[in-house]
């Protein structure tokens, strides 16, 4: 029988052997295990050092403990030999290839006039003005007589009507607004809103003409408002929404609810390289007619105002190059989601 | 509307002038010019040539061989078509090489045999005319080799006016009032018309009665013989450059003084005018008239006719009659003009669907001086163009009309004030002055101003319609930019808008919906197919595009629905929404139409595509949908659907609603509906009404304290079988888990061959948590053991 010195020097070759042959860290980790465990050869060696004489048992403590340390050493110095590898291993890892599909976040989409329509909002709350909103069936009375067109009269014919059978009409414009907001602001100065919305037109579609379109009203009341007021608004909302400085042009216009009423044509300013693009016609607007002022509790002499409409479905398409109008309303998920 | 620059250039000085120009300048200060054609563009090459030499072609009877001078180089030899060319014409040459008008290009030719360079021109040939039978035979003065633009009367430069920019100015209907306009804007001189002011009211020709003066206040003729039959090139170009048909001299000259005044008159055959007397009245009821077009129009008590001795032989201001017209052996004429009631003519007009050149001008209300004026500016051309003709001395007047006087007060304060630039008297003495208004100082800064009758009559009528004058005809680029000014306000967003854009915000970037819209007019196809209950009346179109879209819809559902066969066809699932209105009939026939705001979002999927059931989905749908609106989470209270939403299957529908208020509805499509729409499908809709929304107040979010001590997580499944619900095991759970229960949350139900019939597998989430300590592995198998023995009560066990 071997003595335990003689035991534990055949144990501590054999463990490190064991780490020096292990192929990888769960190697290591077994003969850990066999080592510091409460069963097995090294387990049966400490128990068998009561078999010791007592002055015997301090050195052969101490040569266990040596023994050990020189098996945590290696194993350290082995674990860490595997990190390492692992390491370089990953580190080279060439096989990623930047063109395999990605995993997709699935997304929604928001229609482009939505999109152009919340810019136009935010443009012009930042510049105090309410947002609000009006029934698209309207009555003769907002759509027609209050703005200043009464019936039989030529301006009728400006635009085309779709008539209810209970004399009511899709509205043709978001004009009617204007008085709606007045009346409901109680006939007080100042009035400054925007209402965005659906309107109608009764024609056949065409590349550039809807039955079913979306136009924003704005108008704006107060004391001393002007036609340099008009175009300093104007300009400014047209140069944000087109994020680039545009400078604007009035031309004469016939709109029964204005006076004077104006086309408004714009094009960008480049300063850097003093060519000019072509003037773009963009809205329609005018000094709110006294008319429609009193039909809206204000009072003509004492306040004024501008008032103007603008098309949200030809900016949506100006901005995303949209060639045909029809696409709008067209619920073509093609079109839908490319937004 | 066309204008002619040469006719222009007839009543205003425009030489020296650049026709691009002269349309900014219109455009910029008194109507949108569209474009500017430049006739003389088109005849690049084209010049005065001389026929030296005109002989018949040997081999053709109809050609002659021409030799042509042309200015330069040899003279050119042609072989021309025309019956009317010959030796010393001084004609219309194209050379080899030129490109015609009408896209002809012109290449060296052999016609019969003989050789043929260019070509001498036909006046439509050249785009001047309609005209192709004869060569056009220039003036004998005229130098071989001038360019044909430089020809007077010949090639034009036209513009195009948007008509929608001139609604409310009759006196812009005729190139004289674009002529006054045009002097004002260069500052020169309007020349006065040529007018037979030797004219004077007397009693020739057929006796006029007015039986209707509120339809026609106003009623002239006059009469002329023997007028000649053919019209000069220059008119007949005119005309066909603004757009008319050169008819004969009769008609034409009709024509031309309308283009020019704006007043349009009618010349009658008199010989075919029964009893040689003129009635104006009202149509009888059922009364017929063929108008010139052919057409039989049945008339009412509303339209007034000209009648002659025995029945009516034109519609006033729109159409005359084929009885009446003046014909090629027309050698008498009465010649009408008249002023009409500018409603009634276009009431008729809108009436019978015919509208002409004559009724847009009437219905703009026109000057009355002009009855008159055109008479005499008629009968000076005749003079000038037909000078055999006879013109009676006199002519018929009947009735009162003139435009009202207005005198308006000016304050250049005001109009200072409402520009936003200054204007000092004496622009407002000059420019109004320019275009004839009468301007009177009344002290300081104030105007009376005296308005004339071509602008009186429905234009110029308040002091904002002179601001107007005076901003136009200075141009509006006088007046500056202002920086946004005004009381700082904050904007606010309607509140039901604000909702609708939270709920496009969450379907579409959480929810991965897509927003589509619809039209509001609802075909009735798809009505049917959603099982639109068709006794159930819905707003209605008088005047639709299509017959059958004439109604409105109830709701967006309808129009998400009907596009769903094609959506499958792009993917396996689809996911859509829109958000807009649904439109009910009022209250009794003239009630107005009540809208009402939806959000409606379709979820379908393919029936091989696997996933869980649509009202899950849906239900996912409306919880995050409410919650981004910041209100309380909504409960699903199964109920049979209402009848206005015929699309839900009768018994998978459940109302939504926060606390006690109904918001929508969610349920899945019924399977009577979804073969209509040729879909074969898992469909459900998620309804929400937004006006129920938004009575609910939003709630800021609560915050809830972190708890210190972790939680215990354990999933059970329970087999459930017919009769319980979910809910029913969830409270069951709840009640038998006790304080340390925190949260049960059923996540996941199984139904399949391994189960019986109509059993479910039913996973639940309980989360246990103590405030005080950290529950211990047998605290947790207790409750367990309570949740498992309480469900087995209820008849479900554990799985």
């Amino acid at each position: 029988m071997t003595s335990p010195t003689e035991r534990l020097e055949v144990l501590t070759a054999d463990a490190l052997e064991k780490i020096r042959s292990a192929a990888d860290e769960p190697g290591l980790e077994a003969v850990e295990k066999t080592v510091l465990g409460r069963k097995g050869d090294w387990a049966q060696l400490m128990r068998g050092i009561g078999a010791l004489a007592p002055e015997e048992r301090g050195p052969f403590g101490k040569a266990v403990n040596a023994a050990k340390e020189q098996i945590a050493r290696l194993l350290e110095e082995r674990r860490e030999a595997f990190v390492g590898e692992r390491l370089a291993q990953e580190m080279g890892d060439a096989s990623f290839d930047p063109s395999e599909p990605a995993v997709p976040v699935a997304t929604g989409h928001l229609h482009p006039i939505t999109r152009v329509r919340r810019e136009v909002e935010a443009i012009f709350l930042s510049m105090g003005f309410d947002v609000v909103d009006g029934p698209e069936v309207e009555t003769e009375r907002f759509n027609f007589d209050l703005l200043n067109i009464p019936p039989a009269h030529p301006a009728r014919d400006l635009q085309d009507t779709f008539w209810l059978e209970n004399g009511q009409v899709l509205r043709t414009h978001t004009s009617p607004v204007q008085l709606r907001a007045m009346i409901a602001r109680g006939g007080k100065a100042p009035v400054r809103v925007i209402a965005p919305g659906r309107v109608f037109r009764n024609e056949q579609p065409d590349r550039t003409h809807e039955h079913t379109f979306h136009q924003v009203e704005g108008l704006m009341v107060d004391e001393g408002v002007s036609v340099a007021d008009m175009k300093g608004v104007l300009g400014m909302f047209l140069s944000r929404l087109f994020g680039k400085d545009v400078e604007v042009r009035l031309r004469p216009h016939y709109f029964p609810f204005v006076e004077p009423g104006f086309e408004l044509d714009m094009r960008p300013v480049d300063r850097k390289h003093g060519e000019r693009d072509e003037w773009l016609e963009m809205l329609g607007c005018g000094m709110v007619h006294p008319t429609v002022l009193r039909a809206g509790g204000l009072d003509p002499e004492r306040v004024s105002g501008f008032a103007f409409g603008m098309g949200l479905d030809r900016v949506a398409m100006m901005r995303h190059g949209i060639d045909d109008l029809r696409w709008m309303m067209s619920g073509d998920l093609r079109f839908l989601q490319q937004f | 509307m066309w204008l002619s620059l040469n006719w222009l250039a007839d009543h205003v000085d425009l030489s020296g002038l650049d026709p691009e120009e002269i349309g900014t300048r219109l455009t910029m200060r008194t109507a949108l010019i569209e474009a500017v054609v430049d006739q003389r563009a088109a005849l690049d090459g084209v010049v005065v040539g001389e026929v030296l030499s005109c002989g018949p072609h040997p081999d053709a009877d109809r050609l002659s061989v021409c030799m042509v001078e042309h200015g330069a180089g040899e003279p050119a030899h042609v072989v021309c078509g025309a019956p009317n060319v010959a030796t010393g014409q001084k004609i219309i040459y194209a050379p080899v090489g030129t490109k015609l008008p009408n896209g002809l290009k012109l290449k060296k030719a052999k016609i019969r045999g003989l050789p043929s360079a260019g070509m001498i021109c036909a006046e439509d040939e050249i785009g001047l005319g309609p005209e192709h039978d004869g060569i056009i035979v220039l003036d004998g003065e005229l130098e071989p080799g001038r360019p044909i633009g430089e020809v007077s009367g010949l090639a034009d430069v036209l513009f195009e006016i948007d008509n929608k920019s001139v609604t409310h100015r009759p006196d812009l209907w005729g190139h004289y009032g674009f002529a006054r306009e045009l002097a004002a804007l260069y500052g020169r001189e309007l020349r006065p018309l040529e007018l037979a002011t030797d004219l004077v009211p007397g009693d020739a020709g057929p006796a006029i009665e007015l039986a209707d003066p509120e339809g026609c206040p106003l009623y002239a003729g006059l009469c002329i013989d023997d007028v000649s039959r053919r019209s000069p090139d220059w008119m007949r170009f005119r005309l066909v450059a603004c757009g008319m048909r050169p008819l004969g001299l009769l008609i034409d000259l009709s024509n031309y003084v309308m283009l020019e005044l704006g007043q349009p008159t009618h010349p009658f055959d008199r010989d075919r005018l029964a009893g040689d007397r003129i009635e104006v009245r009202r149509a009888s009821e059922g009364e017929v008239l063929r108008t010139l077009d052919d057409i039989d129009r049945r008339l009412t008590g509303e339209d007034v006719v000209i009648a002659d001795g025995e029945q009516a032989v034109a519609l006033a201001g729109i159409m005359g009659s084929a009885s009446s017209e003046v014909q090629d052996g027309t050698s008498r004429v009465f010649l009408e003009a008249a002023c009409f009631h500018p409603e009634r003519v276009r009431r008729t007009s809108s009436r019978l669907g015919l509208r002409s050149e004559a009724l847009a001008r009437f219905e703009k209300s026109l000057d009355p001086a002009l009855v008159e004026e055109s008479l005499r500016r008629y009968a000076a051309l005749v003079r000038r163009l037909s000078p055999e003709a006879r013109i009676e001395p006199t002519f018929r007047i009947v009735g009162q009309a003139a435009a009202p006087e207005t005198r308006i007060r000016f304050d250049a304060a005001r109009a200072t004030a409402v520009l936003g630039r200054e204007v000092e008297d004496r622009e407002i003495t000059t420019t109004l002055g320019s275009v004839g208004f009468g301007v009177t100082a009344a002290g300081p800064g104030q105007f009376e101003v005296a308005v004339p009758s071509w602008r009186a009559t429905r234009d110029v009528s308040i002091a904002e319609d002179l601001i107007e004058e005076v901003g136009r005809l200075a141009g509006y680029d006088a007046v500056p930019t202002v920086a946004p000014r005004g009381t700082v306000l904050v904007g606010r967003r309607d509140p039901v808008l604000e909702l609708e854009d939270q709920l496009r915000d969450c379907l579409a970037r959480d929810a991965a919906f897509t927003e589509s819209l619809a039209y509001s007019m609802v075909d009735d196809g798809a009505l049917t197919a959603v099982g639109w209950d068709a006794a159930r009346t819905l707003p209605r179109l008088a005047n639709p595009l299509q017959q059958d879209a004439a109604r409105l819809r109830p709701s967006p559902a309808p129009g998400l629905l009907v596009r769903l066969e094609g959506w499958l066809r792009h993917g396996p699932e689809v996911r859509t929404f829109e958000i807009g209105r649904g439109y009910e009939p009022g209250e009794g026939a003239d009630g107005e139409v009540r809208e009402s705001r939806q959000c409606v979002a379709l979820y379908g999927r393919r029936r091989e595509h696997a996933g869980p059931d649509v009202e899950r989905v849906l239900r996912g749908v409306a919880d995050a949908a409410v919650a981004a609106l910041g209100r309380p989470r909504p409960r699903l209270e199964a109920a049979a659907p209402p009848e206005h939403e015929p699309w839900f299957h009768p018994r998978r529908a459940a109302r939504l609603l926060v606390g006690d208020a109904p918001v929508g509805w969610l349920g899945t499509v019924s399977p009577e509906v979804l073969p209509r729409l040729g879909v074969d499908a898992h469909v459900g809709l998620l309804m929400l009404d937004l006006a129920g929304l938004a009575g609910v107040p939003s709630q800021p979010t609560r915050y809830v304290p972190i708890p210190r001590y972790p939680a215990a997580r354990i999933d059970l499944a329970f087999l459930i079988g017919p009769g319980l619900t979910v809910e029913q095991v969830r409270e069951a759970i709840q009640g038998a888990g006790k304080r340390t229960l925190v949260s049960v949350e059923p996540f996941d139900v199984y139904r399949g061959e391994t189960l019986g019939e109509g059993e479910r597998s039913v996973a639940f989430h309980l989360v246990f948590q103590a405030k005080d300590r950290t529950l211990t592995d047998d605290d947790v198998a207790a409750a367990r053991e309570r949740v498992v023995k309480a469900v087995a009560k209820l008849g479900a066990s554990l799985r």
